[in-house]
């Protein structure tokens, strides 16, 4: 089985200039802020004075001014810890060449060795409709190549439940840290969004990483075919020419619903094509969040109604012309 | 209730099918494609289920009634409303008419004016009740075969020529002209046929008494693939009962006309109807050179022979001709009849004996009573020139220079001899057969008689020796063979004793074709005739000599056997004596050059080359006037006279009974009108019913819009989509 994250992948990730390394680490250390307000070097604010505290922190400027004891609250920069989330169900194994579990193996495998590069922890959580396998992030390179087995391992199957697995996982996760979920996100829109909403509560930084193959974006089927279901639906017979366009319509229609929804909850939201060079891609998506992706989601705004064209293709088209990717990580040198 | 004009195009219904057929196999061909998306199409299909299947039904629906409407069109539907109260003629939409006019000899009678005339204001009160988008054809029976026409739209067209018609010297036939009547609605395309008669109103030429002729038609105008036509009679009334005089016929006291001896001529003359007429001359022309006069006083309903006696001087074609004069009847055209004759200063007749004579004896030998009857001079003087042969001979003589072949007591005859014999009388010839005791039975029926297909009448069944001779007994007097008998013809050859003679196979002996001249008291056939092709052939079933009966010492024998060889011999061919309608046919042999043809007023008439019997031949057009008609050769070598005489049943203007109707056309529904009011009355009703085939093909246009519209709007709304 080949590696989840190949060789080129490596020297291409690796062989990133410093302005677009210092961009993943200042978009991946912008989760390194810490809620935990400590001894640290940024003044966060003040609280009253409670039996125990460290005197040295009492601020004696607001007990001259106002004759009232309270002490300082500072941020305080940890090491953060990242749980990638893996969609294997069944409609992952869909595309050719391994499919879309293929691409997401390597996306989240490139993902894990940034993050392990740069010491901080990173786990795995494996899930269809249950959670299949959770390692716990760790930022050894020995939890890194465990991390590859599983997901070289890993088989699409079984349906998708996003919103309960999410749920779960979130039960799970007792400190605050970052979750990446890599799916194609083909799951009821409101249950992934409530599921997202949560892990957003329990403080956790999240993002979406929606991997989508051509096909299923652009329906080219013809004719009368009979649709097999790969997570066990029953078969549905369908005129591909006479239901394309509401097939389009309803796909688009979900993608701006989940975009809406993780604008609105300020989680990032990158498409990933199975046709794109990953490291470009990835590039690009990191570049994205970098410059603002948390405050707007691609190419779609809330106050606009969706529209045919608002779909992956669109948001494709907005985001060549957003932010340009560094011409370094371009050109892969 | 809707009506298939084109009832075998229904199959074309079945073509709706193939949409659906079409849908069927398309759906069957689905290929499995695993799918990841499944819950948008899923959720797609759920909230789009109805409007899919709708969708595909309704343009499954559109595709299958455009071809359903279309097929339906060509089977060319009808809507057959009720007929409005008291309509006599019901038409279902457009009219399909054919008028068939009779213009026979008859349809000229009349005081005032002639019968046609009042058939054509009935013709004409027919059309006028027509309508624009009907369809007419014209029939009329002088012009039956010749080819033809295609109906007509134009009604000023169709009274031009109903207008044009004239009486004619034609006979009526109704079954003739019903039959192309029938035939020319395969030119019509209307729904609504009429088949209208249009007759002077005299029952001759309707044949009812033809059972097997009007059976085939009743079937045929009871229903066809045009369905039953309507059956339209218009004839006028008839009126008092007017008086008729004809010279019913000319005919001859013997079959063959002898130069230079005086020659019976017998004029019948009848008088038609129940009217007095005043009394008329009866004037005999020969050649147009009058030789006789009768006055004539026959009474109503009866008939008058009257007798004249003419020597034609010298050989040669004649023309005898009978007029009346001063009759001023209702048809003066039957008034006059004319009768070709060929004047003949001998004939050829040839004997052929089985036992020839011996020399110096010229009685003696089979045929030697027969020569003496024939020619008793010897000299070939007389009417008959005798040449007397074996029958070894006979394959090498040139038959064509003979009249008559008389077979006398043959044992037997070569394949080459009999059909010589064969092809003598189909060419016109005629042959007088006599067994005799060197005749082998057996021989003669396996070649000459060969099952009713030789040239003798009937086989041979047996040799009869009768314990007591057989006497002659009753005789077919009437016949031109016995015209020198007189009516009391058994005293003729009362002593007549036949000791032996052939008695022939009972059931040929019977058969149509067989016609018995003679009869012997027990019932045995003595004489018998039988026709073959152009030629007639007599068989006597005793010997010509005296070795079967004692006939030939009877005072009857000499004209008995004159008589029949006479009569075998009186064929002239091309036929002198015609029909109207029919054409002169003349063959001038070897001679060269060309031929002037005039009519009974002097006219010239027109000559076309042709052949006839194989033979290079001057033919005229169908002849229309009755008389003697004169073509003279340019050589000046040969002057013929030929004789057209009408029907004479044409005279007897008996009219057109109900009972006459029924016979013919049988429960057939028949619609008859005397009166244009009447007509006008049957024909200005409505036409109840509408033909619906237009309708189709606008709904089957729109259908096909519709469909491509909708496509097309389909085919836009996936295109918004997708943009």
């Amino acid at each position: 089985m080949p590696s989840p994250l190949p060789p080129d992948i490596i020297e291409r990730l690796g062989r990133l200039s410093i302005a677009a390394r210092q961009a993943v680490e200042s978009v991946l250390a912008g989760a390194h802020r810490s809620v935990r307000r400590g001894m640290s070097v940024e003044f966060a604010g003040h609280r009253p004075y409670q039996a125990g505290d460290d005197l040295r922190r009492l601020d004696w400027l607001v007990w001259a001014r106002s004759d009232r004891l309270d002490v300082r609250q500072y941020e305080e920069e940890t090491r953060l810890r990242a749980t990638l989330v893996v969609d294997c169900s069944g409609s992952m194994g869909y595309g050719s060449g391994g499919g879309k579990l293929a691409y997401a193996r390597q996306l989240a495998a490139a993902l894990g060795f940034l993050m392990v590069r740069q010491a901080d922890a990173v786990g795995l959580a494996l899930c269809d409709a249950t959670l299949r396998v959770h390692l716990p992030p760790a930022s050894t390179m020995g939890h890194l190549l465990t991390i590859f087995d599983h997901l070289e391992a890993a088989q699409p199957g079984g349906t998708t439940g996003l919103g309960e697995v999410l749920g779960a996982l979130a039960a799970r996760l007792s400190r605050r840290g970052m979750v990446v979920l890599i799916s194609d996100c083909f799951d009821d829109p409101a249950a992934l969004l409530l599921a997202l909403r949560s892990l957003r509560h329990r403080r956790q930084d999240v993002r979406v990483f929606q991997v989508v193959d051509p096909a299923e974006e652009g329906f080219p089927l013809r004719g009368m075919v009979d649709c097999l279901g790969l997570e066990g639906e029953p078969t549905l017979r369908v005129d591909g020419d006479r239901v394309r366009a509401w097939y389009l319509r309803a796909f688009a229609e979900h993608h701006r619903r989940l975009a809406e929804g993780c604008h609105a909850l300020g989680v990032p939201l990158a498409v990933m094509r199975t046709d794109e060079d990953l490291a470009l891609a990835l590039a690009r998506a990191l570049a994205g969040a970098a410059s603002g992706g948390r405050a707007a989601a691609p190419g779609v705004s809330a106050a606009r109604p969706a529209v045919a064209g608002d779909g992956v293709a669109g948001h494709r088209r907005r985001a060549a012309a957003a932010p340009r990717t560094p011409p370094d990580v371009e050109a892969g040198r | 209730m809707i009506e298939l004009l084109n009832p075998a195009l229904a199959a074309g219904l079945l073509a709706a099918a193939a949409p659906l057929a079409i849908h069927i196999a398309h759906r069957r061909r689905a290929r499995p494609v695993g799918w990841g998306a499944m819950r948008f199409l899923a959720e797609l299909l759920t909230a789009r289920r109805h409007r899919l299947a709708l969708e595909r039904w309704l343009l499954l629906a559109l595709r299958t009634a455009a071809l359903l409407t279309l097929a339906l069109a060509l089977c060319r539907p009808v809507l057959v409303l009720a007929a409005p109260p008291g309509a006599a003629l019901t038409r279902s939409g457009a009219v399909a008419a054919v008028l068939i006019i009779d213009d026979s000899q008859s349809s000229g009678a009349g005081r005032d004016e002639p019968a046609l005339a009042a058939v054509r204001r009935l013709a004409h009160a027919y059309l006028a009740g027509l309508r624009e988008g009907d369809e007419i054809s014209v029939l009329i029976r002088s012009s039956l075969g010749q080819p033809a026409a295609d109906p007509l739209f134009d009604r000023a067209a169709a009274a031009a020529l109903i207008d044009a018609v004239q009486p004619t010297a034609v006979a009526s036939d109704m079954p003739a002209l019903i039959e192309a009547g029938l035939a020319q609605f395969a030119r019509h395309l209307n729904p609504s046929a009429e088949l209208v008669l249009c007759s002077d109103g005299c029952r001759d030429g309707w044949d009812s008494d033809d059972r097997a002729r009007w059976n085939d038609l009743r079937r045929r105008l009871g229903g066809g693939a045009r369905g039953r036509p309507a059956l339209i009679v218009l004839d006028p009334a008839p009126g008092a009962s007017a008086a008729n005089l004809a010279v019913a016929s000319v005919r001859l006291d013997r079959g063959l006309v002898p130069a230079g001896r005086p020659v019976g001529i017998r004029v019948e003359v009848a008088h038609y109807g129940r009217a007095p007429v005043p009394k008329a001359l009866l004037r005999l022309a020969v050649d147009g050179r009058v030789v006789g006069e009768r006055t004539v006083a026959v009474g109503a309903g009866g008939r008058q022979e009257f007798a004249f006696t003419h020597t034609f001087p010298l050989p040669g074609s004649a023309v005898i001709e009978a007029a009346l004069d001063g009759a001023h009847d209702v048809l003066p055209a039957d008034d006059r009849r004319a009768l070709a004759v060929e004047v003949e200063r001998s004939v050829p007749v040839l004997l052929v004996e089985g036992t020839p004579p011996p020399p110096g004896d010229p009685l003696a030998g089979s045929l030697g009573l027969a020569a003496a009857a024939l020619d008793p001079g010897g000299t070939g003087g007389d009417l008959f020139k005798v040449d007397r042969i074996a029958p070894a001979d006979l394959a090498e003589h040139d038959l064509r220079g003979c009249r008559v072949v008389v077979l006398g007591d043959l044992p037997g005859l070569d394949r080459a001899g009999v059909a010589a014999i064969e092809a003598f009388i189909v060419a016109g010839g005629g042959v007088l057969v006599a067994p005799g005791p060197r005749t082998d039975l057996e021989l003669a029926n396996r070649h000459w008689a060969r099952g009713g297909h030789g040239f003798l009448p009937a086989a041979f069944a047996e040799l009869a020796v009768p314990d007591r001779p057989a006497l002659p007994g009753s005789a077919a007097l009437g016949h031109i063979a016995f015209v020198a008998f007189p009516a009391r013809a058994s005293e003729a050859w009362r002593d007549a004793r036949v000791f032996r003679y052939v008695r022939l196979d009972p059931v040929q002996a019977r058969s149509a074709e067989v016609q018995r001249l003679l009869t012997l008291d027990n019932g045995d056939a003595l004489v018998v005739e039988r026709r073959r092709g152009m030629g007639k052939v007599v068989l006597i079933t005793t010997s010509l000599d005296r070795s079967w009966t004692d006939l030939p010492a009877q005072a009857a024998y000499v004209p008995l056997l004159r008589g029949l060889v006479s009569y075998l011999g009186s064929v002239v061919l091309p036929p002198r004596n015609l029909r109207p309608g029919e054409r002169i046919v003349y063959c001038p042999g070897a001679r060269p050059g060309t031929a002037a043809l005039a009519g009974p007023d002097g006219g010239a008439l027109p000559l076309t080359e042709d052949t006839w019997e194989g033979q290079r031949a001057l033919l005229s057009e169908p002849l229309a006037i009755p008389g003697g008609y004169v073509l003279d050769e340019r050589s000046g070598e040969r002057r013929t006279r030929f004789a057209v005489a009408p029907v004479p049943a044409e005279s007897r203007l008996e009219p057109l009974r109900d009972d006459d109707l029924r016979a013919a056309l049988g429960d057939l529904v028949v619609h008859r009108y005397s009166t244009a009011d009447h007509i006008a009355a049957a024909t200005s009703g409505e036409r109840p019913a509408v033909e619906l085939w237009p309708w189709l093909v606008v709904a089957c246009v729109a259908l096909l819009l519709a469909e491509t519209w909708w496509c097309r709007a389909l085919a836009r709304a996936e295109r918004v989509v997708a943009g």
